[in-house]
This record gives structure tokens, C-alpha cells and sequence, in this order.
């Protein structure tokens, strides 16, 4: 499977406190990322705030500059893309983003909205709009009078929706949802990941899914990044990361989900310490303070992603084995 | 806090070296000579003797090379001497900044308190009578020009009650109470027109700050009302009140113009007027800039406030 | 016998006057001390209203009818003086945005000393003190300095600990959790949760566990109260609740959250969306959109029905 959208090595930093008299510090908000999304796949990154998640998702689109590496679309270094390539590019790429109230402007209407792509690309005249509009609502589960409504009249689930729509509309190859379901209630959350799970099959998009919601990744992902404080500490396919975590915080972080019907819960078992500010980073391997594990390397060396097991890889000095 | 405040200082004293050019050049485009006014007192003057006193007080010079003359001098602290009142720049304007500063300082404390105090009342029964009442003085200090209020109050107070003298500097001799007398009016005066503006904003931000999560909190931790507004709610609302007091510090400066001269407060404003009016170019451009100057340090002391009411702000003006 | 901790027998929420809105309807409970009772439910059901409720902080213009009774007193008859004055000393809060929660301009120190300053007449110096202690019972290292610390310079785990030790200092009976870890990153979560465990462990607190999470209900509560439209749809221990569920709208809302031990294409849905508490009708809230409604779950509000475990549902 050729790669739709490959990260090689990138990194993002934001410059922090500069001044007339200071100098500047940098904040390594991703450090040396490498991933690939290829056709049709679902790819999903997981991570807690500060992981760099979200930064790494703009720097993908093009929002955040990139201060090493590159970000390749079908082979192509976007950095390097001609103004027609890459509104190109934007054309097959969109973006779901978290907040269904922030996402959709208040002031036009739902058309309006999912024929924007449409028109800023354009694609088809007025009447084949309308014709795509329709086929979109139908596709994501709204009315067909939705089109001449606006945003504040739909709920949250519904306004998700939209936005999904939106983001079809010019036929796009990879859709990056940022965290898609994290404003929405339990009973509508399955809902949008159903309608997740049909639109792939429909259409055989690519799907990058940033999510902190374990159980929501599990029921989409084929793959799984695991991301701490800007680094990937795992990566592999998702039966793998789930049932045989090789590396210590991936290993915490799906011990620590609540689970449903297991009683209550055991004190003692929960990680330790906070995720450390990316302003001061520790040495070494970004988790060892937090680790049981941790040994004197730890503290000394970063720990580069190799393979535990077939297409799964860990950053770790000491790689949990199978417990069978 | 020293980088801060070296900083600014800097950036004020450039804005005072620029504004001080474009004040004399102002001055200087104004029709009218600095001399005429002198040689039209005195029929005999000949042209030659104006020619002569014209390249004796440098007036047949460029503008830019008089301005450097007077920066020269200025910084030497030699300010120059008023044309109108023969005397050194420096010793009319110190007593009248006295002045002003007593005035507008009064002012801007009096009204400070009574606008947070009715904006808080305000904001807590928000929608009763006290509230339509509160927000009809303020609208009518919004309305009202501040030299009609002014000569009203003199009509009243001064003309039909006789209770307060229509305006004047205390005498010596009159003391403390002298000073009282003659501070009610304008004071009083000032105050009315200032208190309209601030009172909205201190109602909007209280309201604002009511409606906040912490102040939830606040509640549920069982703190009784008074010590909620005073510690919790105040605090948070007064910071961008503070804002806006910053910037209604040249309203204040400029508002003294009409009320200085209406109750003959020899004070700034009113020395401004006078040096305009009389030609007193050196009178009037040094008024100008001490002016300037205190809006500068106003501004300073503004923003050194705004980031000790608020520890998230860092001094540079930056989210911490 | 002794009291409950907390008792809500027919608690009832209308709220406005010129077109009022009944947000709870008839809620009941029963909540003994050292036990923890879940409040489940989505937006809109009424559970943070119920919290509310019981600390007498429901905006006004209200009606609140029916009985509470916090440890045999009662709420509702209360003056605002004598309510104020349990609030904070025999009932406390924790709200679920810890940075909006807490005060931006005060150190956190100072507000936990509050607390102390405020109900138990302690002085400024020892309330200080005292309020070092308490950091460092909810875990917050170098709690000295942290005293002296703004809201915005502690992360979200951080300031939750804060809230909780605001809420513990003066030892309640009971404590109300409101979503307390719902913004919080899921090993954060996981730390705040056995500390919750563990103080209620140690003090004996009986706690309103309030949250839209199943998971965590199920792991927290004792005894579970399902909310549905302002009205409870089942209750019972928490193991019978979630483990046997009577209520479609439980049964429903365990099955549709995806599960990492179940393979499935899809999910099984709820149809529709959340109603609106005004557009509600006459039968069961839940009718609208349950695979099993008749007739006679329209006409009426099916009655909660049965012993220790309960059910508001004619097909039970």
C-alpha cells in the first residue's frame, strides 16, 4: 500500500519568551515523528495533553511550521509544493476538529457551510452543489431541510454531523478528525463512530483519529501511535498495542481506563506523577521518572523506536514481553 | 520588573522628544509671530528693529534648528521664560500641576469608589428598581456636557443658594477650610460627569464576574455575601476597570480644560488655555509636554496595577 | 436507626416563573455515610441539578418541592443563613473545570484557608498552616510553595487536588463530585479517583458521585441512580444496575459504549438525541426513542417499581 501522507522525522517547536532584552526558549512540541497513513487505512494517535498531538496534526495540514523533517503528501515535500499542488492537497485532506460549536460558522447556513469546500475548490456549478449537499446529508444521517438551516438550531451531535459532511464534500482521500467525539454525549459518540465506520467502507477513505479515548480508537483504528510529551513511544496495529503493549506508558494508560461491570475500583494501581511541561523536558527517555522500570540508561539515553514484534515498534530500553 | 519598567521608559521619553517637535511645529504654523503681538504694541517699532529682534530671539530661524535650540536648552533645565508673564516657565507651571493634580486626583479617587460601589449594587439586583435607578444616573453623567453641569452647579449653588463661592483659588488665610470651599464645586462637578461611564463598565464587569464558575464555588464553600464581593468578585472585576481608567486618564487631563477655566481653578488646563490663547509659546508647549508626561507616567503606573491585580498578566502584557 | 447522610424523597425542580420548566421530577434517594451513590446520565438529565439541589444553590427563581435532608436536617425548610453555614462544613462541592473553579486572582493556599477562616474561626496564620497540611494530604508535592501558587501555574491534576482539599478541610459528612475528572487526561483521572476513594476511606464521607462516564461510575459507586429527563429511571447497587440493567435506557447506554474486549462492526445505538426538558411529554421521557414503547408508556410516567432494585419502566 502506497503511503498517502508520510511524516518523516518531523519536528514542531514554538519559540517561548522572547523579547527585547531575552532571549527566546523554544518548546519542542513534537520531536522527530515518522508515520505513515496509507489508502483507505485508519491510523490513530494517541496521547494526553501535552503529548504534542494536536500540534502535530497542524503541522501536517500546513498550520504549524515545521522545524525538521518533512511532511510528504503521495511522495510529494509539501514545504516544497507549488501554490496549485498544494491547494491541491487541501482539496484531498480535510479536517473534523473537536468542538462542534466553535467549527461551524454561526452565521451561515448549513449549505452554505458543506458548499464552501465546493465552491473554494471549484467543484460542479450550483445545481450539481445542490445535488452533492443533499447526497451528503443523506450520507451522514440529517434531513434534507437541514441544508436551509443554521448551526445554533442542531445539537452537538448533529452539528458533528455537518462538519463531517463539510469535510466529504470535495471527496477527499484522508480525513484528520481531532479528537471528534470528546464534546459529545455517550449515547451520540457511538453514533458518530458508526457513521465513522460506514463512510470508510462507502467511500474507502483514510482516517487519522487523535483521540484520548481508548475505547473509541480501539473500535476505529487499524494502527495505533502511542505519543508521549512529542515523541512516539509505540507504534503498531491495533490488536497488538491493545493486547500485548510493549512499552510502559502505553501499557499505564490502557490500565488506567475505567472499565464497565469489573467492580469497583482497586486503589494503587494508577500511574504516578504528571506528564512533565515540554518546557523542561526530562533527560534521557521523556518517561522515566513515572517508570517502574527505569533504569541508569533511562536517565541517560532516549530510547530510539525498534521492533519488538512485526510491524510493531517501542521506544523503550526494556520492552515489556508477552505474558501469555 | 527593572526591564519593564526601562523599557517603557524609554519608549516615553521618545514619544516626549517627538511629540515636543511636532507640539513646536504646531505651535510654529499658528498664524502669528511670537513678535507681532509686541511690535504692534509699540507703533514705533521700525521694520529694521523687528528684523533685529527677530534674529535676536532666533524667530527668523527654521523650525527644526529652533526646536534643537530648545531641546538643548530644555535638557540643561532652562525651560524659558513666559512671554506674557515674565517669569521662568518652570516656576508658573509647578504650583498650577499642584493644583490640577489635587483636583483631578480627588476626582479620579471620589469617582473610582462611588462607580465600583453603585456598578456592585448594580450588578447584584440586577434587574430591580435599584438597578434602573442606578443606571439612570449613569446614563445621565454619560449625557450631560461636563461645562453645562458646570455652570449649572455655579447657578445653584453659588448664584441662587450663595452656600459656595463661584469658583477662585483659596486665599491665604483661609486654610483647610478655604481649600474645602472652593474644591466642592468642581470637585463635585467632575465627579458627576465621571461616574457615568465607569459606573456602566463596573456594572458589566461585576456582572460578568458574578456569572463565573469561581464565584460558584465561592458560594458553595458557604462564604457569606459581603466577603464574596469584596474578595472574590472585586478583584476579578476590577481588572478591566482598571483598563479603562488607564485610558480615561487623558479624558480626566483634558476634562480639568473646561472645568479649570469655568471655576477659575488656576490649575493646568487653565494655564493651557491661557498660553495658547496669549501666543505664550514656550508657556505652552512646556505645559503641553509636563502634560504628556503625566499621561505617560499614568500609563505605567496603569499597567504596573493591571499586572499586580492580575497574576497571570506578566509585566510585558503577555499571558503567563 | 441512624439518619442518611443525604435522603431525597418526591425532590422536585421547577424552574422559572413566567414559563416554568420542571428540570427534576420526583427524584428519590437514599445515600449512607461511608457509601458512594453514582448519579448516571447525559446532558440534560438533571444530575448536576440534583447536586445543586442539595446544596441549596439551584438559580433562582425556583420551586423546589418534596423533602431533602442532609444527615436528618432539613434542607429545604433551611434559612440561607443556617444552609450557608453548612455549606463547606457539612457539605462540600467539587466542580468538574478545576481552572474556572477556582479563583484566578487569589493563591490557592489563601482560598483553602479560606474555608478554615470561614467555619471553623481559625486564624488567617494557622488556617495557612493547616492549609499546607491538606495540600499535602491530596498529594501535591513541595506543598509549601504551592500554597503560594495561582490556579494558572498548576496543571489540571493540580488543581483539582486543590478543589478537593477546598472541599475536605473542614471534614463534611458529605461530599458532592460533580464530573470531578471529566477534564482531565485519563492517568490524571485515574490518580484523582483513588484519591476520592481514599479520603472517603479515611474520613467516612458519604459522596454524590456524579458523571456521564459509565466506567467510572461503575467504578466508583456503591449504589448507581440512572437520570433520564429529570427523573430516575432505575437505581439500585451498583452491581445489579449495571451488571442486570431493567431499564432500556441503561441497558442502552452500557451497550453503546464501545468496549476493548468486544469486536463489533457497529455499536449498538440509542436512537435520537437528548430531549428537551420543556418539550417533554406527558408518558415516559424515554419513550421517543425506545425500541419497546406502547401505548401505555406514553399515556402515563411509568412509577419506579420494585425493592432494593428499581425500575421505572412497564416492561421491566
Amino acid at each position: 500500500m502506497s503511503a498517502l501522507i508520510a511524516s518523516d522525522g518531523v519536528s514542531v517547536r514554538f519559540a517561548s519568551g522572547g523579547g527585547l532584552f531575552r532571549s527566546r526558549r523554544f518548546v519542542r512540541a513534537v520531536s522527530d515523528i515518522s508515520l505513515t497513513l496509507s489508502a483507505g487505512e485508519t491510523l490513530a494517535l494517541v496521547g494526553e495533553s501535552g503529548s504534542g498531538k494536536t500540534s502535530f496534526a497542524r503541522a501536517l495540514l500546513g498550520l504549524a511550521p515545521i522545524s525538521a523533517g518533512a511532511v510528504r503528501y503521495r511522495g510529494q515535500d509539501v514545504a516544497a509544493m507549488s501554490r496549485a499542488a498544494r491547494q491541491a492537497m487541501r482539496r484531498e485532506v480535510q479536517v473534523v476538529f473537536q468542538d462542534p460549536f466553535g467549527s461551524l460558522d454561526p452565521r451561515l447556513a448549513v449549505s452554505d457551510i458543506i458548499a464552501e469546500p465546493l465552491r473554494i475548490h471549484g467543484i460542479g456549478d450550483r445545481a450539481s452543489r445542490v445535488a452533492r449537499i443533499a447526497a451528503l446529508l443523506d450520507m451522514v444521517g440529517l434531513p434534507r431541510d437541514a441544508a436551509s438551516r443554521y448551526p445554533h438550531q442542531f445539537s452537538g451531535g448533529q452539528r458533528q454531523r455537518i462538519a463531517i459532511a463539510r469535510a466529504l464534500a470535495p471527496e477527499p482521500r484522508v480525513i484528520i478528525a481531532d479528537e471528534p467525539l470528546s464534546a459529545l454525549d455517550v449515547s451520540i459518540q457511538s453514533q458518530i463512530l458508526n457513521l465513522f465506520v460506514e463512510l470508510r467502507e462507502r467511500t474507502g477513505i483514510a482516517l487519522f483519529l487523535i483521540s484520548h479515548d481508548l475505547a473509541a480508537v480501539h473500535h476505529l483504528a487499524d494502527r495505533v501511535a502511542a505519543l508521549y510529551l512529542g515523541r512516539i513511544v509505540e507504534l503498531g496495529p491495533r490488536d497488538a498495542i491493545y493486547e500485548r503493549p510493549a512499552h510502559p506508558y502505553t501499557q499505564a494508560l490502557l490500565g488506567s481506563a475505567p472499565r464497565i461491570g469489573q467492580g469497583k475500583r482497586i486503589p494503587g494501581q494508577a500511574l504516578t506523577g504528571e506528564i512533565p511541561s515540554p518546557l523542561a523536558p526530562p533527560p534521557g527517555c521523556h518517561f522515566h521518572p513515572r517508570c517502574k522500570l527505569a533504569s541508569e540508561l533511562c536517565r541517560v539515553e532516549a530510547p530510539r523506536l525498534a521492533e519488538v514484534a512485526p510491524d510493531h515498534l517501542a521506544a523503550c530500553h526494556h520492552p515489556l514481553r508477552d505474558h501469555a | 520588573m527593572i526591564r519593564f519598567l526601562a523599557t517603557r521608559s524609554l519608549g516615553a521619553l521618545v514619544t516626549l522628544l517627538v511629540k515636543s517637535f511636532v507640539i513646536f511645529a504646531l505651535i510654529g504654523l499658528m498664524p502669528g509671530d511670537p513678535l507681532d503681538m509686541l511690535t504692534q504694541a509699540n507703533p514705533d517699532a521700525t521694520p529694521e528693529d523687528v528684523a533685529k529682534l527677530r534674529a535676536i530671539y532666533g524667530v527668523d530661524q527654521p523650525i527644526g534648528a529652533r526646536w534643537w535650540t530648545w531641546l538643548i536648552q530644555a535638557l540643561q533645565g532652562d525651560f524659558g521664560y513666559s512671554r506674557a508673564q515674565h517669569r521662568p516657565v518652570l516656576e508658573i507651571i509647578l504650583p498650577a500641576l499642584g493644583n490640577t493634580l489635587i483636583l483631578m486626583g480627588l476626582a479620579f479617587v471620589i469617582s473610582t469608589i462611588i462607580a465600583v460601589f453603585l456598578g456592585t449594587i448594580a450588578a447584584t439586583r440586577r434587574g430591580r428598581a435599584i438597578d434602573r435607578v442606578i443606571n439612570l444616573i449613569a446614563y445621565t453623567g454619560i449625557s450631560v456636557p461636563s461645562f453645562w453641569l458646570a455652570l449649572v452647579m455655579i447657578y445653584v449653588f453659588a448664584v441662587r443658594l450663595g452656600w459656595l463661592p463661584a469658583g477662585g483659588m483659596p486665599q491665604t488665610g483661609e486654610g483647610l477650610h478655604g481649600w474645602l470651599v472652593r474644591l466642592t464645586l468642581p470637585l463635585l462637578t467632575l465627579v458627576m460627569v465621571e461616574i457615568g461611564g465607569l459606573t456602566r463598565y463596573a456594572r458589566s464587569s461585576m456582572l460578568e464576574v458574578l456569572g463565573q464558575d469561581y464565584i460558584r464555588t465561592a458560594r458553595a464553600k458557604g462564604i457569606s455575601t459581603p466577603r464574596l464581593l469584596f474578595r472574590h468578585a472585586l478583584r476579578n472585576a476590577m481588572i478591566p476597570v482598571a483598563t479603562i481608567i488607564a485610558l480615561g486618564f487623558g479624558h480626566l487631563f483634558s476634562g480639568a480644560l473646561l472645568i479649570e477655566n469655568i471655576f477659575a481653578w488656576r490649575g493646568m488646563g487653565r494655564l493651557i488655555l491661557e498660553a495658547i490663547m496669549g501666543n505664550d509659546y514656550n508657556l505652552a508647549l512646556v505645559c503641553l509636554l509636563f502634560t504628556t508626561a503625566m499621561i505617560l507616567v499614568a500609563n505605567i503606573l496603569a499597567d504596573l496595577a493591571y499586572s499586580w491585580l492580575d497574576p497571570r498578566i506578566s509585566l510585558g502584557g503577555r499571558r503567563r | 436507626m441512624t439518619q442518611p447522610a443525604l435522603l431525597a424523597d418526591a425532590l422536585t425542580v421547577r424552574l422559572g416563573m413566567t414559563d416554568p420548566v420542571d428540570i427534576l421530577d420526583g427524584i428519590s434517594f437514599r445515600l449512607e455515610a461511608g457509601r458512594t451513590l453514582g448519579v448516571v446520565g447525559e446532558s440534560g438529565c438533571g444530575k448536576s441539578m440534583t447536586a445543586l439541589a442539595v446544596m441549596g444553590l439551584v438559580p433562582a427563581p425556583n420551586r423546589i418541592t418534596g423533602r431533602l435532608s442532609l444527615g436528618g436536617a432539613d434542607l429545604l425548610g433551611m434559612s440561607e443563613t443556617a444552609l450557608r453555614r453548612l455549606r463547606g462544613k457539612r457539605m462540600a462541592m467539587i466542580f468538574q473545570e478545576p481552572m474556572t473553579a477556582l479563583n484566578p486572582v487569589v493563591a490557592v493556599g489563601t482560598q483553602i484557608a479560606e474555608m478554615l477562616e470561614v467555619h471553623d474561626g481559625v486564624s488567617t496564620r494557622e488556617a495557612r498552616r493547616r492549609a499546607v497540611v491538606l495540600l499535602r494530604e491530596v498529594g501535591i508535592a513541595a506543598a509549601e510553595t504551592r500554597a503560594g501558587a495561582y490556579p494558572h501555574q498548576l496543571s489540571g491534576g493540580m488543581r483539582q487536588r486543590v478543589m478537593i482539599a477546598m472541599a475536605i478541610a473542614c471534614r463534611p459528612a458529605l461530599l458532592i463530585a460533580d464530573e470531578p475528572t471529566t477534564a482531565l487526561d485519563v492517568s490524571v483521572q485515574a490518580q484523582i479517583l483513588d484519591l476520592l476513594l481514599e479520603l472517603q476511606r479515611n474520613e467516612g464521607m458519604a459522596m454524590l458521585f456524579i458523571s456521564h462516564d459509565l466506567g467510572v461510575i461503575s467504578e466508583m459507586a456503591d449504589d448507581v441512580m440512572v437520570m433520564y429527563a429529570g427523573r430516575v429511571v432505575e437505581q439500585g447497587r451498583a452491581a445489579e444496575v449495571i451488571g442486570a440493567p431493567g431499564h432500556p435506557y441503561t441497558k442502552g447506554l452500557i451497550e453503546t459504549v464501545p468496549d476493548i474486549s468486544r469486536r463489533q462492526r457497529l455499536l449498538p445505538v440509542i436512537p435520537g438525541g437528548v430531549p428537551d426538558p420543556r418539550r417533554r411529554g406527558a408518558g415516559c421521557g424515554f419513550a421517543p426513542r425506545c425500541a419497546l414503547a406502547e401505548a401505555v408508556c406514553v399515556a402515563a410516567v411509568p412509577p419506579l417499581c420494585g425493592g432494593a432494585h428499581r425500575v421505572a419502566c412497564v416492561h421491566r
